[in-house]
């Protein structure tokens, strides 16, 4: 609570981070006492559960060889990987996975970490070939690290060099399973209190 | 030649504008037949006759020595009274015993490529850049100052072009073995997760 | 107007790859350029220091993704050089072959991405669409979609497979009559006209200076194709024509590799119908390179002029492998080239020069 700049004791105000604070813990006890919490679940999960997974937006971003693979090949016609709904968009803040298609050299690391953070949350990380998951061939150079996994957490690894794009699906058919497996949309209210 | 490609290189295409380059002179150069690599090598002889082991390897392939302090002039003849243009390459080797420097020129008149190297010494070897003479030359001295730590004198940007501007090492000298990874760079890797 | 400085990558639509491009921008003209490339450089001479000469076809394949066989080609021809090999009529006709399949492969990329820079995405999808026909002869003829490990030190692995020659002729014949349609995309439109013509001009004596090679340097109006003027293969004994446009812009970058697909269709037709029976693998080729021995081979890349310097010292591994990319050198070129253009025509200069950051940083 603060005082105006008048000094006048008489209105008092919240501050905009302590109105979202409130109005949180009011919302939350509300749904929780009341049962909302799980009715909406019960309507709503599948269905956001189901446009997650069918709405996959990759970040645009090619390192290597497997970049003309995963996001030119597969978004081409022959394999058009919009029928599952993956259309990949150029800024990290509108995707919510990041395919690592090459190997990550010690200049790249913090770039592509930042990229990463760039990312709104649910986001996933998908290490596409054989320089992602291990260094591949240039596993001993001085300059590549040994797989993106020393760097980041890595959801799905895919293997080939490159991977042809049917590989890449099989891969992506996989994730989507996970998504499902993992109630991904679900209106979780508890998770967000231990956080 | 056939018709058809004689056609094609009239270049009678459907263009929408004037040309802007005039190029017959160049043109001409080539369909007329370049030099060939005997007289180059009379040309080359003539131009420098201190040059004692310049020989053709390989066909359109001369090779020579230069030695370090004759460099510039030497480029600067190679450009500008034999039409060495462009060059092609330089690169670096490490001789374990010197470093070599090497530079390969193509022109646009004669067939054979030049090739010729400048030796170095082991401790901090160092030469004169021949940023002045080609500009092609600028990033290929960047990457063997880069690769190997051969300082070049007045240079205009002499940084690093491949690896991050905190590595210490030298990659592909000898002394450095394959494999053997920064410590430091690894350990950054580790804290980012 | 205040100058400032704008950074375009490592990840940025422009860049087709990972490379950071530093404009300094008076108003929206462009005033300075600094390329900085390196994200991706993994070593390759290094760890082909300590490998045997087979064993880097495949590292060499792993150096361009868009041009993969081109380069593990230039590879193999350096080792030949090396050690002496000539591999036999019908190997040379077969690499003559698949390197021509290969450059097609790789202008049908950059069309459909330069075509997507310029903003038109119905582009990208047609010249995809024909580079996967291409990609299946080279799949038949090799078992890879992109990287080929085709070539092999005195030869090629297999001979072609039954039906090859039709299947190519057939193909051939399609993309013929799609080259028409894209022109008629491309050339008939305004809008793609007013981004390209006059926009990112390099004049000859300037590319010569700065070195870039291949089609770059065609555009500006000097004819020099290696496969004339330094012949390799059986270059020499094929009919073809070097493509040459004289204004040096965007434009002419387009019609250039237009026009040498053209000819590249041409030299297959040529090199299917010549290509004489016989073995396809030199006898008794040699494991080790001679000592003190040093080559210099330079072949025509999709891309340029590349060349690759090798030292032999004895053993079955080379002393020292220098690749020189014709990519690196035409980005080190790319500031000459900006300078004076407007910060919106970045995307369809850095496109038209067919950047390809796996054989620029090695």
């Amino acid at each position: 609570m603060d005082l105006d700049e008048t000094g006048d004791a008489t209105v008092a105000m919240l501050n905009s981070e302590d109105f979202l604070d409130w109005f949180d813990d009011i919302t939350r006890r509300f749904l929780k006492n009341t049962k909302i919490d799980k009715a909406v679940n019960y309507v709503t999960t599948d269905f956001f559960n189901w446009a997650q997974r069918n709405s996959i937006y990759p970040l645009h971003f090619g390192i290597a060889c497997c970049a003309l693979e995963s996001p030119m090949a597969t978004f081409g016609p022959r394999f058009d990987m919009e029928r599952f709904g993956v259309l990949p968009r150029s800024s990290p803040r509108q995707c919510d996975m990041l395919i690592v298609n090459g190997p990550v050299s010690y200049k790249l690391a913090k770039k592509l970490v930042t990229l990463y953070e760039q990312m709104p949350e649910p986001k996933w990380v998908m290490a596409m070939g054989e320089c992602s998951i291990s260094g591949g061939p240039f596993w001993e150079s001085y300059n590549i690290i040994e797989g993106v996994d020393k760097i980041m957490k890595v959801d799905i690894y895919i293997a080939g060099c490159p991977p042809r794009p049917e590989a890449f699906f099989d891969g992506l058919f996989k994730f989507q399973e996970m998504i499902r497996d993992n109630k991904q949309g679900m209106f979780n209210l508890d998770a967000e209190v231990e956080k | 030649m056939s018709e058809r490609t004689e056609a094609i290189e009239q270049g009678q295409r459907d263009h929408h504008k004037p040309e802007l380059f005039e190029t017959d002179t160049l043109k001409h150069n080539l369909q007329t037949g370049m030099t060939g690599e005997q007289e180059v090598l009379q040309m080359l002889k003539g131009k420098f006759p201190d040059i004692e082991d310049m020989k053709i390897t390989l066909p359109r392939r001369i090779e020579f020595k230069v030695p370090a302090e004759k460099l510039i002039e030497t480029c600067n003849i190679l450009k500008n009274d034999m039409d060495y243009k462009g060059v092609s390459f330089i690169s670096g080797v490490d001789r374990r015993t010197g470093f070599d420097v090497t530079y390969m020129l193509f022109s646009l008149s004669h067939s054979p490529v030049l090739v010729f190297t400048v030796s170095l010494p082991k401790d901090e070897p160092s030469i004169h850049t021949v940023c002045g003479v080609w500009r092609a030359a600028n990033w290929y001295e960047r990457e063997i100052y880069d690769m190997f730590g051969i300082n070049f004198e007045n240079h205009p940007d002499l940084r690093r072009i491949m690896l991050r501007d905190d590595a210490d090492f030298f990659p592909l000298r000898k002394t450095y073995k394959l494999n053997d990874k920064p410590k430091k760079w690894q350990e950054e890797c580790r804290r980012v997760q | 107007m205040a100058e400032m400085w704008v950074n375009m990558g490592p990840q940025h639509p422009m860049t087709h790859g990972l490379w950071t491009l530093k404009v300094k921008i008076d108003g929206e003209t462009i005033t300075d350029a600094i390329p900085e490339v390196g994200y991706l450089h993994r070593g390759i001479e290094k760890i082909m220091e300590n490998r045997t000469f087979p064993q880097s076809i495949p590292l060499a394949d792993r150096l361009c993704y868009g041009s993969a066989h081109s380069w593990s080609s230039l590879y193999v021809f350096t080792v030949e050089d090396l050690m002496g090999v000539v591999a036999p009529e019908r190997a040379q006709y077969i690499r003559v072959i698949t390197l021509e399949i290969q450059r097609i492969i790789n202008h049908l990329l950059w069309l459909a991405a330069y075509a997507a820079d310029l903003g038109i995405l119905t582009m990208f999808l047609y010249p995809m669409r024909e580079r996967e026909l291409f990609m299946d002869l080279m799949q038949m003829i090799s078992g890879g979609r992109l990287m080929y490990d085709y070539t092999r030190i005195g030869g090629v692995r297999n001979d072609t497979p039954d039906r090859f020659e039709e299947e190519t002729l057939k193909q051939i014949a399609v993309l013929e009559q799609k080259l028409q349609e894209y022109e008629g995309m491309m050339d008939d439109n305004d809008m793609i006209l007013m981004r390209t013509m006059d926009v990112g001009i390099l004049r000859p004596d300037d590319a010569i200076d700065l070195g870039v090679t291949g089609p770059n340097l065609r555009a500006s109006g000097v004819p020099y194709d290696l496969r004339r003027h330094d012949p390799y293969l059986v270059y020499d004994k094929l009919d073809f024509a070097i493509c040459v446009e004289k204004r040096g812009d965007c434009y002419s970058r387009y019609r250039v590799r237009m026009n040498e697909m053209r000819e590249s269709m041409s030299i297959i037709k040529q090199a299917l119908k010549d290509m004489p029976a016989g073995p396809i693998m030199a006898q008794n080729v040699p494991k080790k390179a001679p000592k003190g021995s040093e080559v210099f081979t330079r072949t025509a890349d999709p891309r340029g002029d590349s060349s690759i310097h090798m030292i032999g010292n004895g053993t079955d591994k080379p002393y020292r492998v220098d690749i020189k990319s014709p990519a690196f050198i035409n980005i080190s070129a790319s500031p000459t080239i900006l300078i004076g253009n407007r910060i919106a025509d970045v995307p369809s200069i850095m496109g038209s020069i067919d950047v390809c950051i796996g054989e620029t940083d090695r």
